[in-house]
């Protein structure tokens, strides 16, 4: 059997089971079931009524907010046969109402919050997506990428920058592309571009003996940090 | 007439039109109806007052399902 056939009929079955419940006592009295007659049953029927906040409920969650407008309707529509002609108890249509207007605004209520719940998801996804695009994107380039924080710290290497020296994130610049115990002294573009919010551009030459062409500018991390951005052309063989 | 009886009256009334409103708009949309036949649920739907409406939801309890064979419109 198909998976999920049934689920169509929870609703319909919780409605015919809180409404069974809610006039049992008058089915027990009908039917002449003395076994079956309880106090429980012939009191009054505001503790019953709660049991409709399930199928509210439930419908909030799975049609939202039409789905809980319904059988919140509904559910009044079931009240009110008890209400106009049964109740013996005081203001049973004004109690009625209150629960109906209380148990439409529990349902509504979970409606809204499932929607949010489900745009969040779908936005997170799509964040999601862009975010793999954009990777991807950098990871294709052949220029070697990095992103670096003020701390010399690297935040981020691109595909073809792990290639070449290895994956550095975490670790400061100095330390990684130079096997320097400080940051450089002369060369070293981080205060500048960092600082002064100016692209720098300059060759310069790496410990394996490459020559690269470096371009840097800053960029703002996730955080609001101000970051370098640098890109690296291998110029080695073009400079012969 | 006693004024109970009209609010009582009018109760009745806004749950069955606000309860047909919303049913009548899901039929128009639907594409298979119980039965293969339209016009028949919008006549019980309006002249049975809740019952009708109550018989609707049971024979297309699709309706709380998001993947039910209405126009697929978020609601």
């Amino acid at each position: 059997m198909k998976k999920g056939a049934f689920r169509p009929f929870i609703m319909p079955l919780l409605i015919v089971l809180c409404t069974l419940f809610y006039y049992f006592g008058e089915l027990v009295d009908w039917a002449a079931w003395d076994a079956l007659r309880h106090s429980l049953l012939y009191g009054v029927h505001d503790i019953h009524r709660m049991l409709f906040l399930v199928p509210i409920i439930y419908a909030g969650y799975n049609a939202r907010i039409r789905g809980a407008v319904i059988i919140t309707l509904v559910s009044f529509a079931i009240f009110l046969p008890r209400a106009f002609f049964i109740s013996p108890y005081p203001d049973p249509l004004l109690r009625t109402v209150i629960f109906t207007v209380f148990a439409g605004f529990i349902g509504v209520l979970v409606a809204i919050t499932r929607n949010q719940c489900e745009k969040c998801r779908n936005l997170e996804q799509l964040m999601e997506k862009q975010r793999d695009k954009l990777q991807n994107i950098i990871n294709g380039v052949a220029d070697g990428i990095i992103i670096t924080g003020p701390d010399y710290v690297i935040r981020f290497m691109n595909t073809a920058m792990i290639n070449d020296f290895g994956d550095g994130t975490g670790i400061p610049c100095y330390r990684h592309l130079r096997k320097a115990d400080a940051p450089c002294e002369h060369g070293c573009k981080i205060p500048d571009v960092i600082s002064n919010g100016r692209a720098q551009r300059w060759i310069c030459e790496l410990p394996n003996g490459r020559q690269v062409e470096a371009f840097a500018a800053p960029y703002i991390d996730s955080d609001g940090t101000v970051c370098q951005v640098s890109i690296f052309r291998d110029i080695s063989s073009t400079s012969g | 007439m006693d004024p109970e009886w009209i609010i009582r009256i009018i109760l009745f009334g806004i749950v069955h039109w606000v309860l047909a409103g919303i049913l009548l708009q899901d039929l128009v949309y639907r594409k298979k109806v119980f039965g293969g036949r339209k016009a028949p649920w919008a006549v019980a739907i309006l002249v049975i007052p809740c019952f009708g409406s109550i018989l609707y939801l049971l024979f297309h309890p699709q309706i709380f399902y998001r993947d039910s064979d209405r126009d697929g419109r978020d609601y």
